[in-house]
């Protein structure tokens, strides 16, 4: 079981934000920035905040979520990469900080928040037993 | 400030690409020329420069460096790509061992193995 797995779970919402709001879906992005809101405000200690998130981007973040979004092309994009720029800061620190305590990371855990690089392979023919 | 490499950084380079997140840089690259650029507050402004440079557009990728961790990652919203990457990670594995490549060699001191 891993420990602080809700930086995680912050870092994965942040990331799921970003993914909705580069295909348009505002109404879902604003959900998974509430729902980062609400892990930062009920679990995240002064010290870890301190240490992982660090004064400067607490303050981007404190700005960021309550941001109305940007409706013109070039600034939402800034503002997406924004959130982009904080969940890449707080996945790999607390992986990292996970990784100092726990030694390496479990494959779940790894791959929670980063996509696996697809793999280039042809499908393996039918087998007897799975043709129909 | 925006930072363009063709050697290996200084710590004066870095702290120049820090400017805009102490702790962090930007890293945008042309992965086939070898050309990368670091710092700026986003991967297009940095892009930017790159196309500046003669760079072609469908070879410049972005990423970060952590200067706390010292790990590198390879999001940015300009790696978003129709047709060939769908994601702000860098999906291609050629694109990204270049990437890996170029990151190492300019920027030794500040990655960690």
């Amino acid at each position: 079981m891993l420990r602080n797995n809700y930086y995680l779970h912050f870092a994965t919402d942040l990331r799921r934000a970003v993914f909705c709001l580069t295909n348009n879906n505002e109404d879902g992005a604003r959900t998974f920035l509430l729902h980062a809101k609400h892990i930062y405000d009920t679990q995240f200690s002064d010290e870890e905040r301190q240490h992982i998130i660090t004064e400067e981007f607490e303050k981007k973040w404190l700005s960021l979520y309550k941001r109305e979004f940007p409706t013109n092309a070039e600034s939402k994009e800034k503002f997406t990469e924004e959130i982009l720029t904080l969940s890449s800061i707080v996945f790999y620190r607390i992986t990292a900080r996970l990784q100092a305590m726990d030694g390496p990371l479990s494959a779940d855990a790894a791959t929670l928040t980063t996509p696996p690089v697809p793999a280039k392979e042809t499908p393996a023919p039918l087998t007897a037993k799975m043709k129909i | 400030m925006i930072v363009i490499l063709d050697r290996v950084a200084t710590d004066e380079d870095v702290q120049k690409a820090s400017e805009e997140y102490k702790t962090y840089i930007k890293v945008t690259m042309d992965v086939e020329k070898g050309i990368v650029a670091i710092g700026g507050e986003y991967h297009y402004d940095a892009e930017q420069e790159l196309l500046k440079l003669g760079c072609k557009q469908e070879d410049i990728w972005g990423g970060g460096l952590d200067l706390l961790t010292k790990k590198i990652d390879t999001n940015a919203i300009i790696n978003i790509r129709p047709q060939r990457n769908y994601s702000t990670e860098i999906c291609d594995e050629y694109v990204r061992q270049k990437y890996f490549t170029l990151i190492k060699k300019y920027l030794p001191a500040h990655i960690s193995e």
